[in-house]
């Protein structure tokens, strides 16, 4: 089976992460870090490694 | 349906199994129901007890019937029931009900070397050991080990070989290994009173009826159970013995054990047929490969596909007895669904326009149950005793075309509006699942867990049931966040529509990018009914979300998010300005 490394954000927390994501996989994700459901595939980006604003920064 | 009944090349009405064909087969294969460990001819009976008692050609093996190479089993049946040109039989027949009993495959312990299945002659299975000490095995019951065909004195049994190990991708019990071994051991005890056991486990599972006493009169028998699962096992090539590497976790020592033979109490999978059955009657999976019942507690031996029922392992490893329970129960509902003579199906069903479908066989792709029927440039056809209501397919229909009763869009949509009407500002809307979600929003409640109580919910059978749409037009009603939830992975009520709601919800997180609108005030959980406690935080979750949402960012949604007028709908407009 073909597998190849994907990105994913967590749209509770908004950490990233790859994970290797097999071909045809059916897999419940949850974020690693505060195992909401809520995640995000990034497709065909890499994970950014630059802080994300905080949601106090985006409240305006 | 249809049955492919296999060529056997042998007349069953003549055929009296008298064995003069198989004695003049010049054809010499290892027997699979003797484990390999002796052999048969390309014409045999596969097992003693085979019913018919008749033999059977296996052509593969046989040296050639077009043109014939051998022929001498044809020469010596007096009866003359050997057809070389016996062909392969499609049987179609109708059914009302389908009982999926298709069994297990057993666990090849190949990969795990460090047990040196494969470099050691007196390393053997339980299946292999099942076929040495039966009566009607290779060695007509006499127990020898295969190096060297002598009785073994000193028996070791390694337990959970491909069981409880995530490490090989199989985290399961296989439920019946514990006792099989220590029925092995009563019954080398019993046979071989001076047979030396040793059992290296991690846990005994003797949790039925008289297992427990079972495991006793083992232990009294003289079987030694050392708590420690082996690390290393090497051979001495004199003698063919083997040393055994283990710690015994009891007592914290490191132990050696010299045994003359070793049999892995291999674990039990998934057959290897499962998947195309599971396609066969659109059957889904939990995460061990099993089949998965309709619901675990109320229907156990039912499968989500109506009309189709399960027994014995291929639902989830069990033993003997609940085997045979399994499948009564299953005989009993198909039986009731067969006397019924006609049967009631829910309401919600779906309801295609056929004015209004576009061709474009989207809801059929979706449909979990194989429920709509499409051909290209047809309009496509909901099969109403076959669908469940998830919903899927009236959120997939882009054209409105797909009308799910008692939950149809405008239902919905009127809800959502409804909600959000007054203050919509200070509401955390949530779609939850019927199922699932919903319930475990009432286990939140009944067990008293305290939550905020900005949250309204609309409930729809499945999450896949909420379209792009009415997630949309929670945020144009001004909605600051909004939460889909549904039943998690191995619980969706309907095989795995929540699947569409994955793919869905990534769609609006992109659109939501695109408008500009930030993605994150859209939420995905997955929720049981049992996860009161986790309702509870996520709706804490979602509260605190909330409050970072301004009234300029409600605002921006609501204009950004309004939807665009259709080409033509614009042309026209356009054309009603006077230039």
């Amino acid at each position: 089976m073909a597998t190849t490394t994907e990105t994913f954000r967590c749209m509770m927390c908004g950490h990233e992460y790859t994970e290797p994501v097999e071909k045809g996989e059916d897999k419940e994700r949850s974020c690693p870090k505060c195992r909401s459901n809520s995640i995000r595939h990034l497709k065909g980006r890499p994970p950014s490694n630059e802080p994300r604003p905080s949601r106090s920064e985006t409240k305006e | 349906m249809k049955i492919r009944k296999k060529a056997r090349y042998v007349d069953l009405s003549l055929c009296n199994a008298c064995g003069e064909c198989a004695n003049v087969c010049p054809v010499t294969k290892p027997d699979e129901y003797q484990m390999g460990l002796s052999s048969r001819r390309a014409i045999y009976i596969p097992f003693p007890q085979a019913v018919p008692c008749s033999y059977i050609l296996n052509m593969d093996d046989c040296l050639g019937n077009n043109p014939i190479a051998c022929g001498k089993c044809i020469e010596v049946c007096e009866k003359k029931a050997i057809n070389y040109d016996d062909r392969d039989e499609i049987v179609t027949r109708e059914v009302g009900s389908i009982i999926v009993a298709i069994g297990l495959d057993v666990y090849d312990p190949t990969e795990m070397d460090e047990y040196g299945y494969t470099r050691f002659d007196n390393v053997i299975t339980s299946m292999e050991f099942e076929r040495l000490i039966c009566a009607g095995g290779p060695t007509a019951g006499h127990f020898v080990r295969p190096s060297d065909h002598q009785r073994p004195k000193r028996i070791g049994f390694i337990q959970c070989v491909g069981s409880r190990n995530p490490k090989i991708g199989r985290p399961y019990c296989s439920n019946i290994c514990c006792m099989n071994t220590i029925k092995d051991t009563l019954l080398l005890a019993d046979h071989y009173p001076d047979v030396e056991n040793v059992v290296f486990y991690q846990d005994i599972r003797a949790f039925g009826k008289s297992f427990e006493d079972m495991f006793q009169r083992s232990k009294e028998a003289g079987t030694r159970y050392i708590r420690g699962l082996p690390g290393d096992v090497e051979e001495d090539p004199e003698t063919g013995n083997l040393t055994v590497t283990v710690e015994n976790t009891t007592g914290g020592q490191l132990e050696r054990h010299e045994l003359d033979m070793l049999v892995l109490s291999v674990g039990v999978q998934p057959p290897k047929d499962l998947a195309k059955i599971s396609g066969l009657l659109t059957l889904s999976k939990t995460s061990d490969g099993f089949f998965m019942e309709s619901h675990p507690k109320l229907k156990p031996v039912d499968a989500p596909t109506r009309g189709v029922h399960f027994a014995g392992f291929c639902e989830a490893p069990k033993d003997i007895k609940d085997s045979v329970c399994q499948a009564g129960a299953a005989a009993s509902r198909a039986g009731a669904l067969l006397n019924a003579g006609q049967i009631q199906i829910e309401a919600i069903t779906s309801r295609i326009d056929i004015e209004a479908c576009m061709k474009c066989g989207l809801c059929a792709k979706v449909c979990p149950y194989g429920a709509i029927v499409w051909e290209k440039g047809q309009p496509a056809v909901v099969i109403e005793a076959a669908c469940a209501g998830c919903g899927a397919c009236g959120a997939t229909c882009q054209f409105g075309a797909i009308t799910m009763r008692h939950f149809t869009d405008d239902q919905l949509l009127a809800q959502v509006r409804a909600v959000l009407a007054d203050d919509p500002q200070d509401k955390v809307f949530v779609f939850a699942c019927n199922w699932c979600s919903y319930a475990g929003g009432d286990m939140a409640g009944i067990s008293r867990i305290r939550y905020p109580s900005t949250n309204r919910v609309v409930r729809t059978m499945c999450s896949a049931r909420v379209s792009e749409e009415m997630v949309l037009e929670a945020f144009r009603c001004g909605a600051p966040v909004v939460l889909v939830s549904g039943c998690h992975y191995a619980d969706c009520h309907y095989i795995n529509a929540n699947r569409q709601t994955v793919k869905r919800m990534q769609r609006l997180w992109n659109t939501l990018e695109k408008a500009g609108v930030r993605p994150e005030r859209l939420q995905l959980e997955w929720i049981s009914a049992a996860e009161g406690q986790k309702f509870a935080k996520v709706m804490e979750q979602m509260e605190q979300l909330r409050k970072t949402v301004t009234a300029k960012e409600i605002e921006h949604a609501k204009q950004a998010l309004k939807p665009k007028p259709k080409k033509a709908a614009r042309a026209r407009e356009e054309a009603a300005v006077p230039s």
